[in-house]
């Protein structure tokens, strides 16, 4: 009973790291990943590139727009392409835009992008 | 017949006080100065709960960023500046602050540090900026 006890707390704790650090962007892990492989850099630019992703999607959700910043990501996820060293995606326009569209709605004076 | 067990819960003060300094640390102890910058930034420019809570996030997220690259000092510099001496255009409804010092000295430290030089920051899409203060 006490090592259940012990396992929920550590659960809860696990649970609460998640939604308020950095520690569980996994899309944003696997752009960067991609990124990466992709252009080059070293670990500080990795984790920089993280804390760049993760960062957008906290801000994003602050206005209530995760939902639209989730559907953004994967398609970035899925669809990065590597040409000649430089990482580009061609086909998350309309993911992207549904972002901003939900930020500008959400904001009181509008947001510079 | 079978005896039922009940689960006691006790109160542990160094559990309370652990998990007291564990929240603290995570919402409130590391951000002090970029909610007062985005207070500033509120009776600036306006805004609703949203736009503060984003703007504090942004500040944040830049400050993780400065740390991935060994540049905590010279990003905490930078954020005492903008903090110390942004003040409102009341014009233009915007902030000025006069660190155009601090921002080049952290922008060199992580240029530094990355392979990437000055396209350290690596997204498709322009990340939010929420008008933080414009510096010299």
């Amino acid at each position: 009973m006490k090592w259940n006890k012990t396992f929920a707390l550590a659960l809860s704790a696990l649970a609460l790291l998640c939604t308020t650090a950095t520690g569980c962007g996994g899309r944003e892990k696997s752009i960067c990943d991609k990124i990466i492989t992709c252009e080059g850099g070293n670990d500080a630019d990795r984790s920089a590139c993280v804390d760049r992703w993760v960062g957008q999607t906290a801000t994003i959700g602050a206005y209530k727009c995760g939902e639209a910043q989730a559907r953004y990501l994967e398609c970035v996820d899925t669809s990065v392409m590597c040409n000649s060293g430089k990482f580009s995606t061609n086909n998350c326009g309309s993911q992207w835009s549904a972002v901003v569209t939900c930020v500008n709605a959400a904001s009181a004076y509008g947001v510079k992008w | 017949m079978k005896k039922r067990k009940h689960m006691r819960i006790t109160f542990k003060p160094w559990l309370a006080g652990t998990a007291l300094a564990l929240f603290v640390s995570i919402f409130a102890g590391c951000s002090g100065t970029e909610k007062a910058l985005c207070d500033k930034q509120r009776q600036c420019m306006g805004g609703n709960d949203s736009d503060f809570e984003a703007c504090v996030q942004n500040y944040i997220y830049d400050g993780k960023v400065a740390s991935d690259y060994k540049c905590s000092d010279a990003w905490s510099n930078y954020l005492t500046c903008l903090s110390s001496s942004a003040t409102c255009n009341t014009t233009l409804r915007v902030l000025e602050a006069n660190c155009g010092a601090q921002a080049t000295a952290l922008e060199s430290c992580k240029q530094a540090s990355s392979t990437k030089g000055s396209k350290h920051f690596i997204t498709t899409q322009s990340v939010v900026q929420t008008d933080a203060p414009k510096t010299e």
